[in-house]
């Protein structure tokens, strides 16, 4: 039990900072991507010229947002689920069927991640043109005197992230329900809420 | 082979496997076993390709507008103001809660955003007036559903997506189907006036409000720009101009509506007290948020996306710079919860787009189909029976995820059985949308719950006579179809829509 409790708490430590960090990502990918849409109208209604890119990257900027996020709702137990079966059931059948469960949803994403990492590959190649205009329009390459491209894969990039946190969140709440199935699941607690992220 | 996904994602929801993982299992494991796995890969990228769409970036910000308003004092406003209209009928607060939930529906797009805004606030007042918390915790979750069938709405959002139905024809066939629910639950609250005991009536207008000289002059002058606006119309077709005007005679007309308007507006102040159109005017700002979103989308001067984002800067823009009610140290908080719910949505609609293909691949919604009309073959009682089915699919999961499951399985049949897109999808979002205040699962429940301090149980018995208004409402909208499809096909988003239905075909 010591040995488990003391992996648990370095897993949990390096998972609880790296979903907080992810987070604080997450807010401001947010406020760019509004910021980004704001610009396309106010270019299309007020200058009457559509620009190529601020849709494109409010896109590339929503897939990062839901990447860094996610990991933080299947840790905090905000991922959707009907727990009727599992809260009839007695604690020990309990952390049975969630160990079950759990070890689904590893097996689903480590395929995901085999087809992201894939997928991530091929791509490489592909320039993004939307936002190539944007490095393009605003001087950027001239001002570094670099010769930057974006890539498509630095958006599919982000499927890669959230299932390599994913898998880490996956390996704690694993040991925690291993903790729980053979001691009991008060000595293995569910983690706490932030309350940033409760709204209290 | 393959169309045993069906069942077996039914045993994985429920023995609780989260539902995007239950979504991607499933199929997954029987494209396995069946040897196919190139279409594994097809559904991973289907799940990337189904999550970068410009449509959804909707999702996020008609969210974070919702959160931003909540937190930034609007609700206060408008509940002052509903309060001033018709909180001096009998049952007068449960009233103002009614028609709270309609107005701020017309802002935010989620169900819980309203429960939590408007229970925090109403739930004691009531209290205070007599009225028992478990009955002010009922018509709070109750009259909240009325938040996403009321444009803007986030499941319609994802209906439209999903489906390939206009996101604009969804938002004008919500408004009636919402006013009903509204009007429906509002009878029933003056019907139940002397069962439940209401304390009397009394003048509730509060008295001492203050209104900043600057937001004094910008309600006076929207107030008569849309007026103005309604009014133009109106004096063009009474002085005969018709066709494309001059500029000239477009400028001469509009300071005519302007004139009348003023006139409206002179002859009303008499009839008001200075309390009432204070209070009426600190309404104003907050009331253009609909108007915005609305007139933005159905108008066609936005998309969707667009309108979501300009009423996100407005909601800050209220919040911070006018009421001066929303902090700085409030926004990351605000920002990482509509990041996190949103995110959530988007990763399952990532994952129905993926369960969406292999739902054809393995032609389940034909053989489904097949079943059904050997069943039976009357619109009439598929159309019962199906709102039976969601109801029951409603109590035990929320609309949004049922949406996204049942929607690519149940939508293609009952179009192809000659039911028009967008009533079939009002029909499920309705459906569904009161089944967030339905027993056991009710999402809508638990948020009430926790703002009222009332159990669950007690509240899930207590809501009981409005979840029968809004299941009639139901029926209603799906057999006679002019309610859902009206207003669309009047602004011209419907073009082919029968809006007799059959249940008016038959009678006819």
């Amino acid at each position: 039990m010591h040995l488990l409790t003391r992996l648990l708490t370095l897993v949990s430590w390096i998972n609880e900072k790296i979903l907080s960090f992810g987070r604080s990502l997450a807010c401001i990918a947010m406020v760019l991507m509004v910021f980004c849409i704001l610009l396309q109208i106010f270019f299309r209604y007020a200058l009457n010229n559509a620009l190529p890119w601020p849709e494109e990257a409010a896109r590339a900027l929503m897939i990062w947002m839901m990447a860094l996020v996610a990991p933080s709702a299947y840790r905090y137990a905000g991922f959707v689920a009907i727990d009727m079966v599992p809260d009839m059931l007695a604690p020990r059948l309990r952390a049975a069927l969630k160990f079950v469960i759990l070890l689904l949803a590893t097996l689903v994403i480590i395929i995901m991640l085999t087809h992201a990492l894939a997928h991530f590959n091929a791509p490489l190649l592909f320039d993004s043109s939307g936002l190539n205009r944007l490095l393009q329009d605003s001087g950027i390459n001239q001002v570094l005197g670099t010769d930057m491209q974006f890539k498509t894969a630095y958006v599919y990039l982000a499927m890669s992230v959230l299932l390599i946190i994913m898998l880490m969140v996956s390996l704690e709440l694993i040991l925690r329900n291993i903790g729980s199935l053979i001691w009991s699941e008060d000595a293995f607690p569910l983690p706490e809420t932030p309350a940033i992220m409760s709204g209290s | 082979m393959l169309a045993l996904f069906l069942p077996l994602f039914l045993i994985f929801l429920l023995i609780g496997v989260p539902v995007f993982f239950a979504m991607l299992a499933a199929p997954g494991l029987l494209l396995y076993f069946n040897g196919q796995e190139r279409d594994i890969a097809l559904m991973y990228r289907n799940i990337f390709n189904g999550m970068d769409n410009g449509v959804l970036l909707a999702i996020p910000f008609f969210m974070l507008a919702g959160e931003l308003m909540n937190r930034g004092g609007i609700t206060e406003r408008l509940v002052s103001f509903c309060q001033a209209i018709i909180g001096s009928v009998r049952g007068g607060l449960a009233q103002v809660n009614i028609l709270s939930s309609m107005l701020f529906a017309g802002m935010s797009g989620s169900a819980v955003a309203d429960t939590s805004a408007l229970g925090s606030m109403l739930i004691p007042a009531m209290e205070k007036e007599g009225y028992t918390r478990k009955f002010s915790a009922a018509i709070t979750a109750a009259s909240s559903v009325i938040g996403p069938i009321i444009p803007p709405s986030g499941i319609m959002i994802i209906y439209a997506y999903v489906m390939e139905v206009s996101v604009a024809a969804l938002f004008a066939g919500g408004l009636i189907p919402g006013i009903l629910v509204g009007l429906g639950l509002m009878i029933v609250t003056r019907l139940m006036a002397d069962h439940y005991d209401y304390p009397p009536a009394k003048r509730v207008v509060l008295t001492g409000v203050t209104i900043q000289p600057g937001e004094n002059i910008a309600a006076r002058v929207i107030v008569r720009i849309l007026l103005a606006g309604v009014l133009y119309p109106l004096v063009t077709r009474l002085t005969g101009l018709t066709g494309e005007l001059s500029w000239p005679l477009v400028a001469v007309c509009f300071v005519g509506s302007l004139v009348i308007g003023e006139g409206i507006v002179q002859i009303q102040r008499r009839t008001m007290s200075a309390n009432f159109r204070i209070v009426a005017k600190r309404a104003v700002l907050p009331l253009l948020t609909p108007i915005i979103i609305l007139g933005g989308i159905l108008g066609g001067v936005a998309t969707p996306t667009e309108a979501s984002a300009l009423a996100v800067a407005y909601a800050a823009f209220l919040g911070m710079i006018v009421l001066k009610t929303l902090k700085m140290s409030e926004l990351p908080g605000v920002l990482i919860r509509s990041a996190t719910t949103s995110g959530v949505v988007l990763l399952l609609v990532g994952a129905a787009m993926a369960f969406k293909t292999v739902v054809s691949l393995s032609h389940a919604a034909e053989d489904l189909a097949v079943f059904i009309v050997s069943v039976t073959n009357d619109p009439l009682l598929l159309l019962f029976l199906i709102n039976i089915l969601l109801f029951i699919v409603g109590m035990f999961l929320d609309a949004g995820p049922a949406i996204i499951i049942l929607g690519p399985i149940l939508a293609p049949i009952f179009i192809n059985m000659g039911i028009h897109p967008v009533h079939f999808a009002m029909i499920m979002s309705v459906n569904l949308t009161v089944g967030l205040a339905t027993p056991p699962m009710g999402l809508v429940l638990f948020v009430a719950s926790s703002v009222s301090g009332v159990k669950v149980e007690t509240i899930s018995r207590a809501i009981l006579p409005f979840l029968a208004v809004e299941v009639f409402v139901i029926f209603l909208i799906t057999y006679f179809p002019i309610i859902s499809l009206g207003i669309p096909k009047w602004l011209g988003f419907v073009k082919d829509a029968d809006l007799m239905g059959p249940l008016l075909g038959m009678l006819f």
